[in-house]
């Protein structure tokens, strides 16, 4: 081995050192980053853009409790105060776990039945042709309808408790996690599916080792995207009727009149639709290096 | 009409090694719109155990269709190719398979790449652990066992393809111009590698490239195809000895002369090639 070597470095090195090294410092070229601020510094920005952004929150709130009940009445836009009031009596007398707990159980089991089904669907159908071409304009039908047309069916179907729900955010989900998993699987490269024919693979061998894997990255989009897509699933479903939830509280104090309970309500789903965003980005960041 | 004044003759096979692969009056057709194009017509070639061919031509005279043939993945219109002296199956699991492209698994590392053979040919654990390490001293991997495709340079990837290939030790390596996306430079080291590793492995090589400059400095023979519908234009043997040091053979007279021969038998083809 040692001999070979030398042998090459003696031919293609009149120029380099060997043909290693080359490639090396070709790589390390595509690591190289614009020189980092120096510690201190870079810290003092993010410092300062944290308090600009904790700054202009507070300017809001206060521009609102000014205004509230002086130059606007309380009644169309409540006041911060009053809002933090209704908050805490939710938290304190423990109603909010009840609702935080009903949504929370609708969306989760509606990513899960309606993930478990695109992939499921998109996978057959990105398989078997002409399956895929007999079904397109039905499901394709199906799809233009906006979905959450069809909470009232459902509520309809499956009564005000959380099945309705689930069966809802579960058709949102589908679709989105079926058409990419479908766009994966047909985006498989016909080349690689060659090779691994040549190597001697059997159809479980591509199916498991080249299809899968490579529709993955296209099945983890339709998934990322169906996290938000669920809450408003979930959501909307118990706006349109339902006995507890986010959605319930919601649309309980907007019933009523309630000012300061909307906001409420609304700031627990800011609070959560946020939650899962950076959860999504998260997953994002460790499964990255494999994807890019 | 090609330079005869320099002395290099057309081959007449005179292998006293086994034919390996041969194409017997081989024809293929393609539909391009429900027309009908005849790609190649009449070939005939064999290659011969142990050999380096390299295989030139016309763009779109069907190298590459020459290979996908001799792979079991594309079917010929009219004649035949036999590989051990049987009709090649379908698809052809005793040969490994080069692209420009690399065909990696984006998702797997370096040494998962080149375990996918393996695996797949049911091989335990610890066995293709062991032969996937030689493999990556032999390619010169080592450090990079764990980076991902994404992460390497277009040599490195190309390092990991040969790996993945010799891996499962194929008989006969089907190279269709795989150096094609390199650099010059990078080619030029890409090149000196394949000729070492080959000294070792000793397997069959069919190298399609459109550098004659290439063909001549990595065959033992060199087969120049007719534009289309194409044939076997002319055979030459390349009588340069081996092991050959690529940075210094563009000096050798030898070198030059084949390269002009095969520029003039190829040239008069190029227009036609063109048009396609």
């Amino acid at each position: 081995m040692k001999n070979v070597m030398d042998a090459v470095d003696a031919g293609a090195t009149s120029l380099t050192e060997s043909p290693m090294a080359i490639e090396k410092a070709q790589r390390e070229e595509t690591v190289w980053l614009d020189e980092p601020r120096a510690g201190s510094r870079r810290w003092l920005h993010l410092g300062a853009v944290q308090l600009g952004r904790l700054g202009i929150v507070i300017a809001i709130l206060a521009i609102w409790q000014f205004i509230s009940g002086r130059w606007v009445d309380e009644f169309w836009i409540s006041k911060p105060s009053a809002i933090w009031d209704v908050l805490w009596g939710w938290i304190s007398s423990g109603e909010i776990l009840v609702h935080l707990q009903a949504t929370m159980t609708a969306m989760a089991l509606g990513l899960i039945f309606g993930a478990i089904g695109g992939i499921t669907v998109g996978f057959v159908l990105g398989r078997v042709e002409w399956l895929a071409q007999l079904l397109d304009p039905i499901v394709t039908a199906i799809y233009s309808l906006p979905k959450v047309a069809l909470a009232p069916l459902f509520i309809l179907w499956f009564g005000v408790d959380l099945t309705s729900k689930v069966v809802l955010t579960a058709v949102v989900c589908f679709f989105l996690v079926f058409y990419n998993t479908y766009a994966g699987v047909r985006d498989v490269d016909k080349d690689l599916v060659d090779v691994v024919r040549v190597m001697g693979g059997k159809r479980s061998d591509l199916l498991l080792k080249v299809v899968l894997p490579s529709a993955a990255a296209w099945i983890y989009t339709g998934l990322r995207l169906a996290v938000p897509y669920a809450l408003i699933g979930a959501v909307v479903g118990e706006i349109v009727a339902s006995n507890k939830g986010l959605g319930f509280l919601l649309a309980r104090a907007a019933g009523t009149f309630n000012t300061a309970g909307t906001f409420a309500a609304l700031f627990i789903l800011m609070l959560i639709g946020t939650l899962l965003n950076f959860m999504v980005d998260w997953s994002e960041r460790i499964t990255g290096r494999r994807t890019s | 009409m090609p330079n005869t004044s320099t002395a290099v003759t057309p081959h007449v096979a005179t292998h006293t090694s086994r034919p390996k692969i041969e194409f017997q009056r081989l024809g293929k057709r393609f539909h391009r719109k429900s027309e009908p194009v005849t790609v190649m017509e009449g070939l005939d070639l064999t290659i011969y155990e142990g050999e380096f061919v390299c295989v030139v031509g016309p763009s779109g005279c069907g190298k590459s269709t020459l290979l996908n043939m001799s792979a079991g993945l594309m079917h010929p219109s009219a004649g035949k190719v036999l590989y051990d002296g049987a009709p090649v199956a379908e698809p052809n699991t005793k040969v490994g398979y080069i692209t420009q492209k690399d065909n990696l698994m984006p998702w797997r590392t370096v040494t998962a790449n080149i375990a996918l053979p393996l695996q797949i040919r049911g091989m335990d654990k610890k066995a293709i652990g062991k032969r996937v390490g030689e493999m990556i001293e032999l390619v010169g991997l080592t450090g990079f066992e764990k980076a991902y495709p994404g992460e390497l340079s277009g040599g490195m990837r190309k390092r990991v393809t040969l790996a993945r290939t010799l891996a499962y030790k194929p008989e006969v390596i089907f190279a269709d111009e795989p150096f094609g996306a390199l650099d010059a430079q990078l080619r030029g080291v890409m090149q000196q590698e394949l000729l070492r590793i080959w000294a070792a492995s000793k397997n069959t090589v069919v190298f399609i490239t459109h550098d004659i400059s290439e063909a001549v400095a990595l065959g033992d023979r060199v087969v120049v195809l007719s534009a289309r519908p194409s044939r076997v234009k002319v055979e030459v043997p390349i009588d340069l000895p081996r092991p050959r040091d690529l940075s210094k053979l563009r000096f050798d007279p030898r070198f030059g002369e084949l390269n002009e021969y095969l520029w003039s038998v190829l040239s008069e083809d190029l227009n036609e090639g063109d048009e396609v």
